[in-house]
């Protein structure tokens, strides 16, 4: 469960022109939940899921997630919470190039006290889930734009975290690999994880699961 | 201590992106090998310098006659053995016998091997000789550099001398000084005392020099003043000249070095800082990803502490190492004739190895911590910032 209440993000607040990125933004999201949020580039999309991920601190406001409230915390427990709750897909899938799928997916465990055959297995587990198993040694460089994305997918599960995020998840897939990127966040959604989705994409104005769109303009949520 | 998995991705990471590191790897390793080049070398001349230093009589003494220090008479051992407190006194014949035509010239030291000697070196070394076969006909002793340059110009069991009335005196080789206080000694050759004097022209009551020792160093000063009061024409030498000049030498040449090598290190460390500091857009966005993937600041931190921390060790001993093995093994070709003046080294060197870990582990420290700083503070500066930019 996710409830943020009253939040405000302001960048550059001491310069002449302060940018309101997000103002009095109030959403509250149940686990389980697919929440869509659309609207214009510069609505303060992204800005809303970083605060989420406690990638950045609001400059006011209230954020809780599973009944903790991430808004102030410092880097140390923000990154746990991170790596606990919250399983990330970029826009640009944000892999490291030189690493291979496998290796990517692992990426995410090496700050953790776990052993390598634990290890090993999770990485298995979130490849098979994400349909890349096949792909486990190729070298991401070498991937087309839909494996990428689900080498990316496998990367998120990988912590086995409560919340997905996704950031423009199909702005760089065309239709047919938009479709199974949806099909891939259908079985996520199965599951029971909390989904939570920027775009301006219409393809998730209609969806084949059970999920809400929240429409954002100029840093306000202006339709639920 | 990291853990397995983290280590693995630290090597995983290293192995992936060598080909980004091995410029830095290179110049690192270059400075490294520059430096502790020019270290072993002048902490091997120092040793030697304080082992020869320590070798050599406290004082020596010789005639002067016009500001020109010429032969001394051998009537003075008397007088200056009456003298309360010194000891070991020891009429030397040395003088540089120059190979003609050519322009080397060999120290050429006449001692007598009966004597008690005043030089350390020299009493070990007649401890080791068997005199009866040293005198039993004309022998030289050699240093190890004369025995290489005559060989090289193939005189391998005897050499001739040319004595002053134009005669050829030919000697036999009879042995080679043991390494050790080679730098100094190096042109060195010892003959009797009765050789020497033909091979110079001295007459049978002339010496070059009388050298002693005195054991108590508060007399130091009083014996220089009895010595002078006891002929007007004497030069006294004491052992403390010859250190404090040796030192202001290589206190410059080491000066200088350092100088360079700081201003060659900190350009380097600036360079450094620079590319971190505009760490390629890649870099800035994998470190934004690792940290949105629940990687905290000081994780990242972390990783590329050990990361520099491996190039550096790498750099460390691997420049260290080729330093090692250019001084003492191929005896620093190149770098020899800038520490020492070349014309009193006419023969090929060979270093004694000789490290002081004192020095080069403050390179060590001073290397370590400006390459990781210059690291590490850019690295530090983007790992703090919001990673929006994996988002984008
Ligand atoms: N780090 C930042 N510094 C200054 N302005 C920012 C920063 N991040 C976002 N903004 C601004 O905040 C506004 C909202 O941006 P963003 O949340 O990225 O919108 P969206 O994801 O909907 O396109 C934009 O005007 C953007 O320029
Ligand atoms: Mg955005």
């Amino acid at each position: 469960m996710i409830e943020i209440e009253g939040l405000n993000k302001v960048y550059n607040p001491k310069s002449s022109e302060p940018l309101h990125a997000l103002r009095d933004v109030g959403l509250t999201v149940a686990g389980g939940e697919c929440v869509i949020l659309s609207g214009v580039s510069g609505s303060g999309k992204s800005t809303l899921l970083s605060i989420i991920a406690a990638l950045e601190k609001p400059t006011s406001g209230k954020v809780i997630v599973g009944g903790e409230a991430i808004a102030k915390l410092p880097d140390l427990h923000a990154s746990h919470y991170r790596s606990k709750s919250i399983g990330f897909v970029f826009q640009h899938f944000g892999l490291l190039e030189s690493l291979s799928v496998e290796e990517n997916v692992t990426a995410p465990l090496a700050n953790r006290r776990l052993g390598r055959a634990d290890i090993a297995a999770r990485v298995q587990r979130a490849m098979e889930h994400a349909s890349i198993l096949h792909k486990a040694k190729s070298p991401v460089r070498e991937l087309s734009g839909g494996e990428k994305q689900r080498c990316a997918i496998a990367r998120a599960l990988v912590n086995e975290p409560g919340i997905i995020i996704c950031d423009e998840p199909t702005a760089n897939l065309d239709t047919a690999n938009s479709r199974k990127f949806i099909e891939l966040l259908s079985s996520i959604h199965a599951e029971g994880k909390t989904i939570l989705i920027a775009t301006h994409d219409p393809i998730f104005d209609t969806l084949p699961f059970p999920h809400r769109i929240v429409r954002m303009e100029h840093g306000r949520i202006v339709e639920k | 201590m990291p853990g397995s998995a983290f280590i693995d991705f630290l090597l995983l990471t290293l192995a992936r992106e060598k080909s980004k590191h091995i410029g830095v790897v290179f110049i690192s390793t270059l400075m490294i090998f520059l430096l502790s080049s020019v270290l072993f070398l002048s902490s091997s001349i120092q040793q030697s310098l304080t082992g020869l230093l320590g070798a050599q009589p406290d004082f020596v003494v010789t005639r002067m006659q016009g500001g020109r220090a010429v032969n001394t008479p051998k009537e003075w051992i008397e007088k200056i053995a009456a003298i309360e407190g010194i000891s070991s006194i020891t009429p030397r014949i040395v003088g540089r016998y120059s190979y003609y035509p050519r322009e080397e010239s060999f120290l050429m030291v006449g001692i007598d091997l009966f004597d008690e000697q005043s030089n350390a070196h020299l009493k070990e070394l007649v401890g080791a000789t068997d005199l009866r076969s040293f005198y039993s006909g004309e022998s030289l002793i050699v240093s190890e550099g004369v025995r290489k340059f005559l060989e090289s110009h193939y005189y391998r069991d005897d050499f001739s001398f040319k004595l002053p009335d134009g005669k050829l005196k030919k000697m036999q080789l009879f042995a080679t000084l043991p390494k050790g206080g080679d730098l100094i000694a190096n042109d060195m050759v010892i003959v009797s005392m009765e050789a020497a004097r033909e091979i110079f022209g001295m007459g049978a009551d002339e010496v070059s020099d009388i050298s002693f020792n005195v054991p108590n160093d508060a007399e130091w000063d009083t014996i220089v003043t009895k010595l002078s009061l006891l002929y007007y024409d004497i030069a006294v030498t004491d052992k403390r000249d010859i250190a404090r000049a040796y030192a202001n030498l290589y206190n410059y040449k080491g000066g200088l070095f350092l100088i360079l090598y700081i201003i060659s290190l900190s350009t380097f460390m600036m360079i450094l800082y620079q590319r971190y500091s505009l760490i390629f857009s890649v870099e800035r966005r994998d470190i934004a990803v690792l940290r949105a993937m629940g990687w905290s600041i000081a994780d990242v931190l972390r990783l590329k502490f050990y990361e520099a921390f491996i190039i550096v060790l790498g750099s460390f001993l691997a420049g260290s190492l080729l330093g090692y093995i250019y001084v003492f093994w191929l005896d620093a070709p190149g770098l020899v004739g800038i520490f020492l003046d070349s014309a009193n080294i006419p023969f090929d060197i060979s270093f004694v190895p000789h490290i002081d870990l004192g020095t080069l582990g403050s390179i060590f420290l001073f290397f370590a911590v400006g390459f990781l700083a210059s690291v590490l503070i850019p690295v530090w500066r983007v790992a703090i910032t919001a990673p929006k930019e994996a988002m984008g």
